[in-house]
């Protein structure tokens, strides 16, 4: 098999392919994270989510359409597996919650991804790695809606080990709508963020 | 009692809570990331935890989309 890394920076892959990541959500955020934690030759990725693919999730998360009705963690699965064959996949297809946290979100991980949908969920889960994983690096997103131009989409750094990529502001509904394009320029800043910090790139 | 709330200086009342601080704000409590003096506060411990003079308070308020 031609080696798939090889257009990677010099000694990238090697410390990657040592890594582990955890991915809360496989949705908009999450898919296109392990997307390209996969492309970028990551070792280990747990990605947890209970939902399954419908129709109007195309038009942003990493699944095609004979994938619909299928578990998000399945197809994920499926998809990252025919990108590199050789990446350790764990799906847990289940609901992250403040009761489950402590069992699911695994001690030795490298870095934690927050990519949730709902508000809720990623102050319960940020709340609970600031303080029960606080020396695990955890990237958030909040403001991933609408059409606004890029230039509104920063990067935070919130007490303690954490990140939050967004404009903090947009709020997804009916009346804002999301695009593919600014889902994905927050998730590859979200992945980018965490693949430096891998690396050694940036101070955590 | 003077505290700081993300970096800026509030007067507020002797005991005030964190809850209190959080729904002056007008922000929904299980959508807000606390921490008190950098010690990261549960959301079921707002409502007892009681603020002190110099206190430094950081909120984050979480939007839903993802």
């Amino acid at each position: 098999m031609d080696n798939i890394f090889s257009a990677n920076p010099p000694g990238a892959t090697e410390i990657l392919k040592g890594k582990t990541v955890f991915v809360a959500g496989a949705g908009g955020l999450g898919s296109n994270v392990c997307v390209m934690l996969a492309r970028a030759g990551i070792g280990h990725i747990t990605v947890i989510d209970f939902d399954c693919i419908e129709a109007s999730n195309l038009n942003r998360q990493q699944y095609f359409i004979d994938q619909i009705g299928t578990a998000k963690v399945i197809a994920l699965r499926e998809n990252l597996l025919r990108i590199n064959p050789e990446l350790n996949i764990e799906t847990i297809e289940e609901k992250l919650t403040a009761d489950n946290c402590a069992e699911l979100v695994p001690e030795n991980t490298d870095l934690i991804f927050e990519c949730f949908d709902r508000a809720e969920a990623k102050a319960m889960l940020t709340s609970f790695a600031l303080s029960e994983r606080s020396n695990i690096p955890t990237i958030a997103v909040s403001g991933v809606a609408g059409l606004g131009s890029c230039k509104d989409i920063t990067t935070s750094k919130g007490p303690g080990n954490l990140y939050i990529v967004g404009d903090g502001t947009s709020e997804m509904n009916a009346e804002t709508g999301t695009i593919s394009s600014r889902v994905s320029q927050v998730s590859a800043i979200q992945t980018h963020i965490g693949i430096r910090i891998l690396l050694g790139l940036e101070l955590s | 009692m003077k505290i700081k709330v993300n970096g800026k200086i509030i007067e507020t009342k002797d005991g005030e809570t964190l809850s209190a601080i959080i729904a002056e704000k007008k922000l929904d409590e299980s959508k807000v990331l606390a921490s008190v003096n950098k010690a990261i506060i549960k959301v079921e411990n707002f409502s007892k935890t009681i603020l002190s003079e110099a206190d430094e308070v950081e909120l984050f308020s979480f939007v839903s989309g993802g």
